[in-house]
């Protein structure tokens, strides 16, 4: 986060701040460490030029003091005034400490003074001047220079020093150095930007390559050819460019034999699916065709005899009958009776097979009327569950083949769910597109769902339903959640497929 | 050419003067008890000053006695005759009414005159020879030092105005002008030397009303600036910042004691007088910063002493 911004930086800016921020930190950490450390010094120094001075002055205004002359005195003491600006005053008075001269500023309210004060004593010589003491008077004593003494103090020398001048003069040079320093950034920005630029023109060239590279052009040439890393780089880049371009030329016509065999797999598998759709849109037709042949067989022959045989029992206890009371008529009569009903039930058994085979009511009330009769056997047999059918008043007459598809997938919809929903209703809704040219059929539940990924490789009933559907070229869709009901849309093409 | 004949003529002149003495006080100058006087020291103190000057005068009377107390000798021996050594010693001698000759030695003429002054001399008499050199070879040397006529300015008090006739009879001798400015006792010397700012030279006199220890400093310091060469009175203020002095070692005073002594015991008391013989004391380092230049002829003046015979 804190390096968000110096991440967000070009290489303008960056070498800006290399050329500029380390000089700068240097010097103002320079020189507020010398600033700093130079105020101490000052006052040091400031205490001992004071010293220094008060003494010197001490000693050379004596002749001033004790002969009374002090112009020459001030003269030197305005001079000293004027080379010094620490000094505040100087001031020189006699043994009373009556002023005999001063210069500057005697009331002087400045922070920083420092006062120092040093008496101006007479100086006595170790000379015999012959007075009146008792000692011989030699007039030629050893020695080769006379040595002196410090006498009574005629005079006193006061000096008032500060710091502040010098300070402020110290810290005038400091502002002064920073302007230069400030310039000299200033010079070393510009420097650095032309550095910048220099540096930038190159690898703006480069970034532009680089761009051309990620769109795939790989024809990279680099006109300005720069020595050094720069140099180096723009060799790699062409170099990386002329090695990408190869790869993804073999890459390419990979990619492109790939793609040929991966086309050749798909059509030979759209083939044969499309062969395996056939075969199963064919043995449908089959086995439908042959239900049907089965159920009119039973229809014709079975069911034919077994009334036969039913009338035949029936006439034969009707015979049985006339023969009178004894054993053996209420015998026969008994047995006619027994064979009447078990033809009754086989006759029942066959119809309802024939049924199942081949619903009659398709060929002769279409898929509208079987429907309608499909519900009505529902209701009877489930009467837990609602079963509702909704289709239009004027529903088109479809091929025979389409009917029995969606017949057969409506069935097995409606079998899954009194088998497994536990539903309390169930809609099938039919549903006519002319402009469309199709139908589609929604078969919806309320009962308990299942997870549609897991049941779509498991159940069989599924599989069935798709196989049908796909076979006359329509598609089927359920939408499914555990505790959410079951969807179910059908689209079937009533052209081709 | 001329320096060199005055210098021919001059060691005559001395060598000459040196046989006069040896004839004349030969034998008391190198046993000076042995022809009757008892010579008598009286010292006031024993510092280094007054045993240097003890040491050159055992050296001439091995027989000599020494006391601090005038009246410590009882017994004569010969003629006695008081040597004073300074000028405490010379005040004890007087004061003590000795009834001997008394010589004040290495006492300056100011001093001896007030002690005179104050303390009435009586029997028998008192003479000296002064302790610094006379106003006239100070004035010699100045004369010699600029080898042309140049004023002199002299600062005098009550105290040395006798000098006064001296030093003027000096200047004439010499041909230097002279300018003597008296220093009243209600002004100070520096005030008074204001009154000679134009003189070439100043001449120091040893008054110690004028030059005093607390005042030299500035008194030379405002000659200095001034340009203002000061002659006299000692070879310590010589050393203190005047530019030359003539001055008397103690050989040259005890050689001119002989003399002295010699008269003082055949009953003639001289009058107190300036040392005869006399030499010259150069400060060069005061003389190149006051651009006075100081040729042998200068270094080489005064007045040696006769060779004493063995």
């Amino acid at each position: 986060m804190k390096f968000a911004l110096f991440k967000s930086w070009g290489i303008r800016e960056r070498l800006v701040s290399i050329a500029v921020v380390p000089a700068t930190i240097m010097f103002v950490v320079v020189s507020l460490s010398l600033y700093f450390a130079s105020r101490d010094e000052i006052r040091s120094d400031i205490s001992e030029r004071g010293n220094i001075l008060a003494a010197a002055l001490a000693e050379s205004s004596r002749y001033a003091v004790v002969s009374g002359n002090t112009t020459p005195l001030n003269q030197t003491l305005h001079g000293l005034l004027a080379i010094d600006r620490s000094i505040i005053s100087l001031q020189i008075t006699d043994a009373q400490r009556t002023m005999l001269t001063s210069v500057g500023d005697n009331q002087t309210e400045l922070a920083e003074i420092q006062v120092f004060e040093r008496p101006i004593r007479a100086q006595i010589p170790d000379v015999d001047v012959f007075d009146k003491t008792g000692g011989p008077h030699i007039a030629a004593p050893a020695g080769q220079s006379a040595s002196f003494k410090d006498g009574n103090a005629v005079g006193y020398v006061r000096v008032v020093m500060s710091a502040l001048p010098v300070l402020e003069a110290k810290r005038q040079r400091v502002y002064a150095g920073l302007t230069i320093v400030l310039l000299a950034l200033v010079v070393s920005g510009i420097a650095g930007l032309i550095l910048a630029r220099r540096l930038r023109d190159p690898l703006n060239s480069v970034m532009t390559s680089l761009r051309g590279i990620r769109e795939g052009n790989y024809d990279v040439r680099l006109d300005d050819h720069q020595r050094g890393e720069l140099g180096e780089l723009q060799s790699t880049i062409v170099a990386m460019a002329k090695s990408l371009s190869q790869s993804r030329q073999e890459l390419e016509s990979q990619v492109e034999a790939r793609t040929s065999a991966l086309q050749n797999a798909i059509e030979l598998a759209n083939q044969a699916d499309e062969e395996r759709r056939r075969l199963i849109a064919r043995s449908n037709v089959v086995v439908e065709e042959e239900r049907r042949r089965i159920a009119l067989e039973i229809h014709d022959h079975l069911n034919a005899a077994l009334l036969f045989v039913r009338l035949e029992s029936q006439r034969m206890g009707r015979l049985a009958a006339l023969l009178g009371s004894n054993a053996d008529a209420k015998e026969i009569e008994s047995v006619a009776d027994r064979i009447s009903a078990t033809t009754a039930d086989l006759y029942d058994a066959a119809r309802t097979i024939t049924r199942k085979l081949r619903p009659e009511q398709i060929d002769t009330l279409g898929l509208k009327g079987a429907l309608e009769e499909m519900l009505r056997n529902y209701r009877s047999a489930h009467p837990q569950c609602r079963f509702d059918f909704r289709a239009p008043t004027k529903f088109p007459k479809l091929s025979t083949e389409l009917t029995i598809t969606a017949y057969r997938v409506i069935q097995e919809a409606l079998s899954n769910i009194v088998k497994h929903a536990d539903a309390s209703m169930a809609a099938v809704t039919l549903l006519a597109k002319p402009s469309q040219n199709d139908i589609s059929i929604t078969i919806e539940d309320d009962g308990s769902g299942f997870n549609v990924k897991k049941r779509v490789t498991s159940g069989i009933g599924l599989i069935g339903m798709r196989e049908r559907v796909a076979a006359v070229g329509g598609s089927i869709k359920i939408v499914s959640d555990p505790n959410t009901g079951t969807k179910i849309t059908i689209e079937l093409p009533t052209k081709g497929g | 050419m001329v320096r060199s004949a005055l210098k021919y003529v001059h060691a005559l002149l001395g060598a000459a003067l040196a046989l006069l003495c040896l004839f004349a006080i030969g034998s008391a100058s190198a046993q000076p008890s042995s022809r009757g006087i008892d010579l008598r020291i009286i010292t006031f103190d024993n510092g280094p000053a007054t045993k240097q000057v003890l040491q050159a005068l055992h050296r001439r009377y091995p027989a000599l006695q020494v006391s601090a107390d005038p009246r410590a000798w009882s017994v004569r021996k010969g003629v006695p005759v008081y040597a004073a050594v300074g000028p405490g010693a010379l005040r004890a001698a007087i004061e003590a009414d000795l009834d001997a000759p008394t010589i004040a030695l290495f006492t300056s003429s100011p001093v001896y005159m007030e002690i005179s002054k104050t303390l009435r001399v009586k029997r028998p008499a008192v003479t000296a020879i002064y302790a610094e050199a006379s106003p006239i070879h100070q004035l010699q040397l100045i004369s010699k030092l600029y080898n042309r006529r140049v004023s002199v300015g002299v600062l005098t008090s009550e105290a040395t105005e006798y000098l006064e006739p001296l030093i003027r009879s000096g200047a004439r001798s010499a041909n230097l002008e002279l300018e003597i400015a008296r220093v009243e006792s209600f002004e100070s010397a520096s005030r008074a030397l204001m009154r000679l700012s134009l003189a070439t030279a100043i001449l120091a006199v040893p008054d110690s009303t004028i030059y005093a220890p607390s005042n030299l400093r500035n008194l030379l310091e405002s000659t200095y600036r001034r340009s203002q060469p000061v002659i006299g009175f000692s070879t310590s203020l010589v050393n203190a910042g005047t530019i030359a002095t003539a001055y008397s070692t103690i050989e040259d005073t005890l050689a001119q004691f002989d003399d002295v002594l010699e008269l003082v015991a055949s009953g003639r008391i001289p009058d107190p007088q300036f040392p005869r013989y006399w030499r010259v004391a150069v400060n060069e380092n005061v003389a190149r910063s006051l651009n006075v230049i100081v040729d042998d002829d200068v270094r080489s003046l005064g007045e040696r002493p006769p060779e004493k015979p063995r």
